[in-house]
């Protein structure tokens, strides 16, 4: 229990105490209250910073060919052993890491910078735009994502930058959405008359006074569609469409791990327990900032 | 009630148009074209792409061949010939729904079976141990790649417990033994099943909690009603229809199949045949397989909205909600 000075009716550190003497919880305390939340968000700081750092970590590189330890199990050398090709794994995981987060990540930004710009011209607008844009949020919602996305990664033939646009391209309806009907429920309010009259563009309107009201939703919306993100481009990497080998993902090092199950079952495994914790933490960190942004909704 | 109803009827019919129109010309405009899969073969020269091509009809501007592709399909349901095999779209799509429709349906029912109980189950226990595990569960369900999980399984089950088989339909020679069916079955639907269930049993379980939290349930309760009933008649009957919902919207891949997990298992299903296609450049069947599924995707979609408007009649008619926008459409999972 710790005590609160007299005289000021504070305590010592400044924050307010309400009557029956707990701490008002602020959003940041209640996330990190929830223990799977932040250690989530620990992980994956964690996996981003040892990934971004990889040369710091392994002597090896990532497509560097060991002929005398094929398929070789753990050794001091190797911490995980090596791939079919005699490459280090555990290297591959990390330089594999690299280019998994960066491309979700470009793929999430993608999406949701086009879900935000299209859902605030619907929102704003309203009218025509809004039904074109409806429209357009329908159309995506009709078309089966995943084939699009395996057609339209094998239409660019691999190329890196296509990846992250195709992936953004098929996952903007959620941010969209949820940005036009904040944008609708504030349309009426009297601050934005108030800004209309003393002159500010529509552009200044929506981006100063109404996106940033948006924003929490979109956040949420954003972690969990890095999770998915992910999902999205490991699968199409492993059906060999996504990013090309050798340049390592945890997707595509999977790709050749069913012919390779019994000789080199950790080659199988890891890549895709490091998919799994990872997703799993973003969702983990999603719902922790839904939760402590709203407590009552437990 | 009929307003809203009429207006959600009729914009399926631009929806359809405008999916079938998107997804001809983003096909047609693929580099390599129909007849892609043609010019790697060095015994075919230019001339004959030229014949070929307008045999085909591929010399004719492509509004025209939208067109004609558009008559063929809905007043004839041909989805023309294969490039790669030279049969008929439509009969192979027809050979694989069997083996995909056995995948998937019964994946569906352990995942709806499973979901229910795991639902119920935190719903009631909201906050204990059990709502928490199985709550990371779910979640888990949700973040798992579904390839890695089924590399797993065959890691486990297949090459060193050896209790099932690592793919396939049935084993060669022994066709039609319902046992030996039943073991090749069990592998990949559970695997699907776990990525089903994570969302259902999510739905199931909020759906419970508001239920209990509605008036009705305290009546039912100060009547003197046992738990079991409340729970079963009473909660559930509200709790279950939202979910139906959802779980009706995701029944396309009943028909259209799963690609990753028919690939990785190799089974005879429509989401392989798919994925067959695009690696051979085989034009027609994988514009076929695609509007078929968006074509369920969208009356799925409208059959969806249609049971929320029954469940819900007090549904928005306001102008600012578009036909369905009350229930929450999402893609499917990826499987």
């Amino acid at each position: 229990m710790r005590a609160a000075s007299i005289d000021t009716g504070r305590p010592m550190d400044g924050t307010l105490l309400p009557a029956g003497g707990r701490k008002i919880n602020g959003p940041w305390s209640r996330f990190f209250d929830h223990r799977p939340s932040s250690i989530a968000l620990m992980l994956i700081v964690l996996v981003a910073v040892i990934s971004a750092l990889a040369p710091l970590f392994t002597p090896f590189g990532p497509n560097d060919i060991d002929l005398l330890n094929i398929s070789s199990s753990p050794s001091p050398e190797h911490v995980l052993g090596t791939d079919e090709l005699g490459r280090d794994l555990f290297t591959r995981l990390l330089y594999g890491g690299r280019f998994s987060l960066l491309v979700s990540f470009l793929s999430v930004v993608t999406g949701v910078a086009l879900g935000i710009a299209l859902g605030s011209l619907a929102g704003y607008f309203r009218g025509a735009t809004d039904n074109i844009i409806t429209c357009m949020i329908d159309l995506f919602l009709s078309i089966p994502v995943f084939l699009v996305l395996l057609v339209a990664a094998s239409a660019g033939r691999g190329s890196f930058w296509v990846i992250p646009l195709v992936i953004g391209g098929t996952s903007w309806m959620e941010t969209a959405r949820l940005v036009r009907s904040r944008l609708m429920q504030l349309g009426g309010e009297e601050y934005v008359d108030a800004a209309r009259s003393l002159g500010v563009d529509h552009a200044g309107i929506v981006i100063r006074h109404l996106l940033p009201q948006a924003l929490l939703p979109v956040t949420v919306s954003a972690t969990v569609g890095f999770a998915n993100a992910m999902l999205m481009e490991s699968s199409l990497s492993f059906l060999g469409f996504g990013i090309q080998p050798p340049m390592p993902t945890w997707g595509n090092m999977l790709s050749n791990a069913q012919a390779f199950l019994r000789s080199s079952p950790l080659a199988a495994f890891t890549p895709g327990l490091m998919i799994f914790m990872i997703c799993l933490s973003f969702n983990l960190v999603g719902t922790g900032i839904k939760r402590a942004l709203a407590p009552r909704d437990e | 009630m009929g307003y809203v109803l009429l207006r959600r009827l009729v914009y399926t019919v631009p929806l359809v148009v405008l999916v079938s129109m998107v997804t001809f010309g983003f096909l047609h405009l693929a580099p390599g074209g129909p007849v892609g899969v043609m010019t790697g073969n060095p015994k075919v020269t230019g001339e004959d792409l030229d014949r070929i091509a307008s045999n085909y009809g591929l010399d004719r501007p492509v509004p025209v061949q939208y067109l004609c592709w558009f008559r063929q399909v809905f007043l004839r349901f041909d989805f023309g010939r294969s490039y790669v095999t030279g049969r008929n779209v439509s009969s192979m799509i027809l050979e694989r729904i069997p083996a995909t429709l056995e995948l998937m349906l019964s994946a569906f029912v352990l995942a709806i079976i499973a979901g229910g109980i795991t639902g119920i189950v935190s719903a009631v226990k909201k906050g204990s141990l059990v709502d928490q595990v199985l709550s990371v569960v779910t979640m888990a369900g949700m973040s798992v790649p579904v390839f890695w999980l089924a590399l797993v399984a065959i890691y486990v089950f297949s090459l060193n417990l050896g209790i099932f088989p690592a793919g396939g339909r049935s084993a060669v020679g022994v066709d039609g033994s319902v046992a030996d069916r039943i073991r090749h079955l069990v592998l990949p639907a559970s695997v699907l099943s776990l990525v089903y269930l994570a969302s259902w049993s999510r739905y199931i379980r909020d759906g419970l909690i508001e239920a209990f939290n509605g008036e009705f349930i305290r009546t039912a309760r100060a009547k003197g009603l046992g738990e079991w009933t409340v729970i079963m008649k009473h909660s559930l009957k509200n709790a279950v229809l939202p979910a139906l919902t959802v779980m009706l919207m995701q029944l396309p891949t009943l028909f259209t199949g799963a690609v990753i997990t028919e690939t990785v298992f190799s089974w005879p299903g429509m989401g392989r045949l798919f994925f067959e296609g695009l690696q051979r450049q085989d034009h027609t069947r994988v514009l076929g397989i695609m509007v078929i599924s968006s074509l369920l995707i969208i009356l799925f979609n409208l059959a969806g909205d249609l049971l929320g408007m029954a469940i819900d009649p007090r549904i928005d008619k306001g102008r600012s909600s578009l036909p369905g926008a009350k229930i929450e459409k999402r893609s499917a999972a990826i499987t």
